[in-house]
């Protein structure tokens, strides 16, 4: 129970997005197209998952017992771009329609502050490892959910007839701002986290 | 030249120097840091109970949900405690001292840390809402409309971060009317 | 020392980080909620960038280019990790009211772009001068921002009140969707004014 409430928590009610500005590079940067959109969610996704795990192996089983905590940021962005760098490799082996798919998007993912971020965020709470790889799950569901609602609108008003200085970058920071308005509005489905 | 062991001993070497140096400067930082929160923490409790001279931490607590309880004193007398309890707010855990006298009431609470919010559950921390708790018995309710008598108004737009704070002012107290008597003789 | 001028000019307004690059957008967001915070987190930025800039400029003969982005990355964690040390030993206020976003500087793009793009094939001196032109650059584009939310939002301006006492503090624009209208205004607003000159030649 506590579990699925905290997989809600993350995906909607603190969207890694549009409430906590996690991956806002990602976000503004690949959603032009519901495609991209979804391959790069579902590379996030991927790669988040197997993250969070390593990371709290890492920290747990490593850090902790040598009491070097402190190098906790270093060690984790390391495991983090070993680990795409070996799901890349990985991939291409293994699937090549796979990796036609997301291998676009896989060296992005290293400087994706929503990976690194739900790593340290996991550790700052003191998660076990259940509940780390449910909160990163939901945390890159949200992500997924918030590109792809992006992608969605901005297909629709590409052609549309804006004031020209909104038109690129500033129309999509307000789209992002109603939907960070809209999302506000999951604020109460939670009484307790 | 481009040798993969040459590779990897060059990005061990770098990545030990870091290490090196990290390592050095936590050894500096560290008892700064730790000073800082002791430091922090105490000029949180003197503010509570403010004619405590010294605060002795009690090991051993029954209840999960208390995290640590600090008696004051002045000279040999006791004159109130200090609980710190954790309640999970909105935003995550909210991390709170309460202030109770003897008598089971409330001297006073402060917050230490939280991630309510800004402009909603944040606005706990305002004196128009954590000092309601000053010199109240408790049970404590929230309340939405004016209060009564044994009633605290809640944050606008913030009812889960009000009840998470009175509900732990009103478990903090009952905690200590159930456990001082345990507690006379530590000194 | 007309290069630093330059490089001054450069980041600041030129090749400025957040509005010209659109580089380094969470933090830009995320802790622009008053102007302190916001000059918080750009000169720890600034710090950073100077310091990894330097040293992988001095190392940029001796990383093989091929484990270039691994040795970048460990040099620009060591440097946020000093970084959080200090800021939680010395400045602890701003430590915990930054909180996420500082170990997030490591994957700061703009960090691990001037490495990229400048420190590794220049001197470390120019490349100091960049990093501290990137960096301010940075700063001064968040206390911008930090400065119009914290206003409109509270209606203080550096925790001192400004705004008259009859003024409403629109709270929205201290919450997530305020960061991006702000952000969104702002560089509609720089668009005309680029649109303008382009006219005007």
């Amino acid at each position: 129970m506590n579990l699925i409430l905290l997989f809600i928590g993350a995906a909607l009610v603190n969207n890694f997005v549009l409430v906590k500005f996690l991956g806002i590079c990602a976000f503004l940067g690949v959603s032009k197209k519901v495609d991209t959109a979804l391959g790069m969610g579902a590379a996030v996704t991927f790669v988040m998952g197997i993250a969070s795990l390593c990371t709290y192996l890492v920290y747990e089983f490593i850090l902790t017992p040598l009491g070097l905590e402190y190098l906790y940021n270093l060690a984790f962005i390391l495991v983090i771009a070993s680990l795409v760098q070996l799901v890349e490799m990985v991939i291409q082996k293994m699937s090549p329609s796979l990796y036609s798919a997301l291998g676009v998007y896989l060296p992005l993912i290293t400087t994706n502050c929503a990976v690194l971020g739900v790593a340290v965020l996991n550790m700052q709470k003191d998660y076990t490892l259940i509940q780390s790889v449910v909160n990163s799950l939901g945390a890159a569901i949200g992500f997924t959910l918030a590109m792809l609602l992006m992608a969605g609108i901005r297909e629709r008003v590409e052609d549309n007839d804006v004031i020209p200085a909104f038109k690129g970058l500033p129309l999509v920071l307000m789209i992002a701002g109603f939907m960070a308005l809209a999302f506000a509005g999951f604020q109460n489905l939670i009484p307790n986290i | 030249m481009n040798h993969p062991l040459k590779l990897g001993g060059i990005l061990f070497l770098i990545t030990a120097i870091c290490v090196g140096i990290l390592g050095a400067v936590n050894q500096i930082t560290a008892p700064i840091i730790a000073a800082n929160e002791i430091k922090s923490e105490e000029a949180a409790m003197r503010k509570l109970i403010t004619e405590a001279e010294h605060f002795i931490p009690l090991e051993d607590l029954a209840d999960e949900s208390v995290k640590k309880v600090c008696i004051a004193q002045k000279g040999d007398t006791t004159i109130g405690y200090v609980l710190r309890m954790e309640p999970n707010g909105y935003g995550g855990a909210i991390k709170l001292l309460i202030g109770i006298d003897l008598e089971g009431n409330v001297a006073g609470i402060s917050i230490l840390e939280h991630s309510e919010t800004p402009g909603f559950g944040a606005n706990a921390e305002k004196e128009s809402f954590k000092g309601q708790f000053t010199m109240r018995k408790t049970p404590l309710l929230v309340s939405k409309a004016a209060p009564d008598e044994n009633e605290i108004q809640a944050i606008t737009g913030a009812t889960i971060t009000s009840e998470a704070i009175t509900n732990a002012v009103n478990s903090a107290s009952e905690y200590v009317m159930a456990h001082q008597e345990e507690w006379r003789n530590v000194q | 020392m007309s290069h630093l001028g330059e490089r001054l000019k450069a980041g600041i307004i030129k090749d400025n980080p957040t509005f010209v690059q659109v580089l380094g957008m969470c933090p830009t967001l995320a802790v622009t909620t008053s102007a302190i915070n916001a000059i918080g987190m750009g000169l720890s930025v600034t710090a950073v960038l100077i310091c990894s800039n330097l040293v992988i400029s001095l190392l940029r003969n001796f990383i093989p280019t091929k484990i270039r982005i691994p040795a970048y990355i460990v040099v620009i964690a060591s440097f946020v990790t000093v970084i959080e040390f200090l800021l939680k030993a010395y400045v602890p206020s701003l430590y915990s009211s930054l909180g996420l976003f500082i170990p997030l500087i490591v994957v700061n793009c703009i960090i691990l772009g001037r490495a990229e793009a400048y420190a590794s094939r220049h001197k470390p001196l120019d490349s100091m001068c960049d990093g501290l032109g990137m960096g301010l650059g940075f700063t001064v584009s968040l206390t911008v921002i930090g400065c119009i939310r914290e206003l409109l939002g509270v209606g203080t301006l550096f925790g001192l009140s400004v705004m008259p006492s009859f003024y409403p503090p629109a709270t929205v624009m201290i919450l997530a969707p305020g960061a991006f209208f702000t952000l969104a205004i702002l560089m509609a607003v720089l668009n005309s004014i680029k649109a303008k000159k382009e006219w005007g030649d």
